[in-house]
């Protein structure tokens, strides 16, 4: 791959997203896939119409594989049923793309919104109580600490994971003067003691998420 | 009193500083009055078992000394039981035999740590060259050795009155090997082969007798002592890589090879726990003593794990060993604090050459235990700890397999669930979720593969939105023909049954921190559930109730509920999408409508009847 179409890929990622923001009204809301289909060609009717007949009928498949792809993988997007919907995560980089702001909060020393929730929220979790045994670590416990369960979808696993490590990644920069840095420091061990215990489950599920979406 | 004379008088310990003199002492050799030895041999008040362990070892010095391998060192045991016993004989012999000199510059002098090597720079099993002695001493009425060697004969004992010396006219006395045989009443036609084969290459013997043993009346038996003699940690190791024979009761009969026989193993603990030693460790006074170093590089624990207590038998032991032998022995209750009752199945040896430093010699006269003090201490303390751990893990695995046998039960219980769900499950879910042809997914059996149907957002067949790994498609997509859909869910017991994804159908265990109705990763694709039988709450209803009480049956049902419900809310999510609360409540009242409904009219006597056998 290029780095031209890496860069059209990404870009056509940005305005999948975008158009189901506007679809959500803003929200994490579910939406259905034709309505996506409809709003991103109403919005970028030369990308995504019907060759031919680009201002006249959208075309459903190019916006297939980056939703069940990509967007899924990287968390922003999830899906049930042929409907999908923002992740938090995904709604803060529209939010991003929106408001033309390139350089992220934790820059500037603060998490977004979604960061600091997904942070408090791990810093709940009884994974980090059983950081002085790191060898007690169970399969269950890597799943509540990424907030997915043994039969959450590879896509949808490896997109949690990228959250995730986003979040906790993003709190290292940051040190956000709102969540005490004991904390944080905590959630990063705890992960690191996941990674390094479950790093074959983790490795495996991944792979299933990129095998799918190439098959 | 001139200032000058006063000082000149002043007693020695009273001056101080640099200018104190330095006494002047000529020194003269030691003198001791014999009950010196009495008083010694107060610690030498052996059991029987104990002083024979010290004749076997000597023997196999004797041997060492004129360089003889150990499968040659032929060493016979007679035990013999006179009526009444307090007349009985005990006699150990080898083939090495001794010289005057032997006799007069080693054995003869006490306490000498130079004993047992006598200038040959070999290692041996003799420490200070006492045991064996005070055996003799200490022990019996009279005791003498009779010992041939080049041709001459010495016999040599102690009196009724603890008095040593040679037996008049038995000292260089000279005579043919026949005759000194006959002295010393050993008949050829009755040694085992390897002891005459070794009497012909070495043409020498030493037999130590000893008569009218103390301690040995009432139920004490000759067979005891030689059982308890194949125990010792001092006589265990001789025995083992030695040809020992013994023959005993008040018919001598043929001698008998002795065999250490090793406890049986506990299957599940079948290997050796081999821990390396720390080079140092921490006293309870806080100073920190070595065990490793460059002199002495090597020191481990080896542990092991018996399947029958050791305890009545006295086996559950550490033995501490140094360079050749055992220098201490310690009883797993004996190595300070707690340990857990698990432990009597536990022995092993401890090896640390280290402890025999000359500059920091731990090793006591009668190589029963360490010299106490804050270096053995902390070794004990550090073995303490390993014995605990070992033990811990013992008392778990027997709590896991008393766990196992309690679930026997349970998993003809479980059995009949398994078939009353695979019954009643398809009929609720098509009821739930719409008849045959609309794809409910339960009850097939086999990985669904995703196709073309509605189940597909796009027309051009691309990734596919499963719940597994393995590239399975959604199943039972919309149509008119009924799919095979995700395997029926299949409820094992964890901790007893076999695991249908482990071809050699180990058990599955779960922490009592995992969920009371758990999936690995790989049970999802099988649809296979397991129920934490380690859970605080299953735990507490198996032990307080039983595993054939209803509150043990109830307890499984409420899983197979749960397993029910989760699988129906997949279900949901997959044909619904979108879920909230209002959904996932308003199911969760169908489904479990419906379940109690059917339970109550099908479980009746499983849910119900006390005395209900599986």
């Amino acid at each position: 791959m290029t780095a031209a179409t890496a860069t059209k890929g990404r870009e056509r990622q940005e305005k999948i997203l975008r158009a189901i923001f506007e679809v959500a009204g803003g929200t994490t809301r579910v939406c259905a896939y034709e309505d996506i289909v409809v709003q991103a060609w109403k919005m970028w009717p030369e990308e995504f119409g019907l060759r031919g007949y680009v201002h006249e009928h959208p075309d459903s498949s190019d916006l297939h594989k980056p939703l069940y792809g990509p967007l899924k993988r990287e968390g922003l997007v999830r899906s049930s049923n042929k409907k999908f919907g923002l992740t938090d995560r995904g709604l803060a980089a529209v939010e991003r793309l929106r408001s033309g702001s390139e350089r992220r909060l934790a820059e500037r020393g603060r998490l977004e919104r979604d960061e600091k929730a997904e942070i408090l929220r791990l810093a709940d979790r009884p994974a980090v109580r059983m950081l002085p045994k790191p060898d007690e670590l169970l399969d269950t416990d890597l799943y509540d600490f990424y907030g997915v369960t043994v039969r959450t979808k590879p896509a949808e696993f490896a997109g949690r994971l990228k959250t995730v490590d986003a979040a906790i990644d993003a709190a290292v920069q940051a040190r956000d003067p709102s969540i005490e840095l004991e904390k944080v420091a905590m959630v990063v061990a705890t992960r690191d003691a996941l990674k390094e215990r479950y790093a074959g489950l983790i490795s495996e599920r991944c792979a299933a998420a990129k095998h799918k979406n190439r098959s | 009193m001139p200032a000058s004379s006063r000082n000149a008088v002043l007693p020695l310990n009273t001056r101080t500083g640099a200018n104190r003199p330095m006494p002047k002492i000529v020194p003269e050799p030691n003198e001791f009055a014999d009950e010196l030895l009495d008083v010694v041999g107060q610690e030498f008040r052996f059991d029987h078992a104990k002083g024979l362990a010290e004749w076997i070892k000597n023997s196999a010095d004797a041997y060492i000394r004129c360089g003889v391998p150990d499968d040659e060192q032929v060493i016979l045991i007679d035990l013999h039981e006179a009526n009444p016993k307090r007349n009985s004989t005990f006699r150990v012999a080898d083939f090495a035999g001794m010289t005057h000199a032997d006799i007069v510059e080693a054995f003869k002098r006490w306490g000498d740590p130079r004993a047992a090597k006598r200038g040959t720079g070999k290692q041996t099993l003799g420490g200070h060259g006492n045991g064996g002695k005070f055996y003799m001493r200490q022990s019996f009425n009279t005791s003498h050795f009779i010992t041939y060697k080049d041709g001459l004969l010495n016999v040599y004992g102690f009196n009724e009155q603890h008095r040593y010396g040679f037996m008049e006219d038995h000292e260089d006395a000279e005579m043919s090997l026949a005759d000194a045989l006959t002295c010393a009443d050993i008949d050829l036609d009755t040694l085992p082969d390897e002891a005459r084969k070794r009497l012909g290459v070495s043409g020498g013997f030493t037999v130590v007798v000893g008569e009218r043993p103390e301690q040995f009346s009432g139920r004490a038996t000759a067979r005891s002592i030689i059982e308890k003699l194949l125990t010792h940690p001092q006589a265990r190791r001789v025995i083992a890589h030695r040809p020992v024979f013994a023959r005993f009761g008040k018919e001598l009969g043929a001698y008998s090879s002795l065999q250490v026989v090793e406890p049986e193993s506990r299957p599940d603990f079948g290997e050796t726990q081999i821990v390396e030693l720390p080079a140092t460790i921490v006293g309870p006074s806080g100073d920190e003593h070595p065990f490793r170093d460059k002199k002495y590089p090597e020191a481990y624990l080896e542990l092991r794990v018996t399947r029958d207590t050791l305890r009545a038998t006295g086996a559950d032991r550490i033995d501490i060993a140094g360079a050749v032998g055992i220098i201490g022995s310690y009883a797993v209750h004996e190595l300070g604090g707690n340990v857990p009752a698990a432990a009597e199945f536990i022995h092993g040896e401890c090896f640390c050459p280290k402890l025999e430093d000359p500059e920091e010699d731990l090793v006591k006269n009668d190589r029963e235990k360490l010299v106490e003090g804050d270096k053995s201490h902390a070794l004990l303390d550090w073995i303490r700890g390993e014995v605990t751990l070992l033990a811990e893990r013992v008392a778990e695995a027997d709590a896991k397999e008393r766990r196992a046998q309690d679930l026997s039960q349970s998993s003809a219980f479980n059995e009949f669930l398994n078939q009353w769900k695979d019954r009643f499950m398809p009929t609720l879910m098509s009821t739930l979720f719409g008849g045959p042809g609309e794809g409910s997914g339960f009850g097939g059996t086999g990985n669904g593969t995703g196709g073309a149907g509605e189940n597909e957002p796009a027309p051009d067949g691309g990734p596919n939105d499963t719940d597994t790994d393995q590239g399975a498609g959604d199943q039972g997509g919309g149509g008119d023909e009924e799919r095979t859909g995700r395997r029926a869910p299949r409820v094992r017991l964890s901790s007893h049954d076999a695991d249908p994804l482990d071809p050699l159908g180990g058990t599955v265990d779960c922490s009592p921190r995992h969920p009371a109705v758990y999936q690995r990763h790989q049970d999802v694709s099988e649809g296979i559930y397991w129920i934490n039988t380690s859970r605080p709450l299953a735990q507490r209803i198996l032990t307080d109730y039983g595993p054939q009480g209803t509150r043990w049956r109830d307890y499984m049902f409420q899983r197979y509920v749960e397993i029910i419900l989760k699988e129906s809310i997949r279900e949901l999510e997959r044909k619904q999408g979108g879920l909230t609360a209002d959904i996932i409540d308003g199911h969760i009242d169908d489904l479990y409508t419906r379940i109690h409904d059917q339970a109550e009219e099908d479980l009746t006597g499983f849910l119900f009847d006390e005395k209900l056998a599986a």
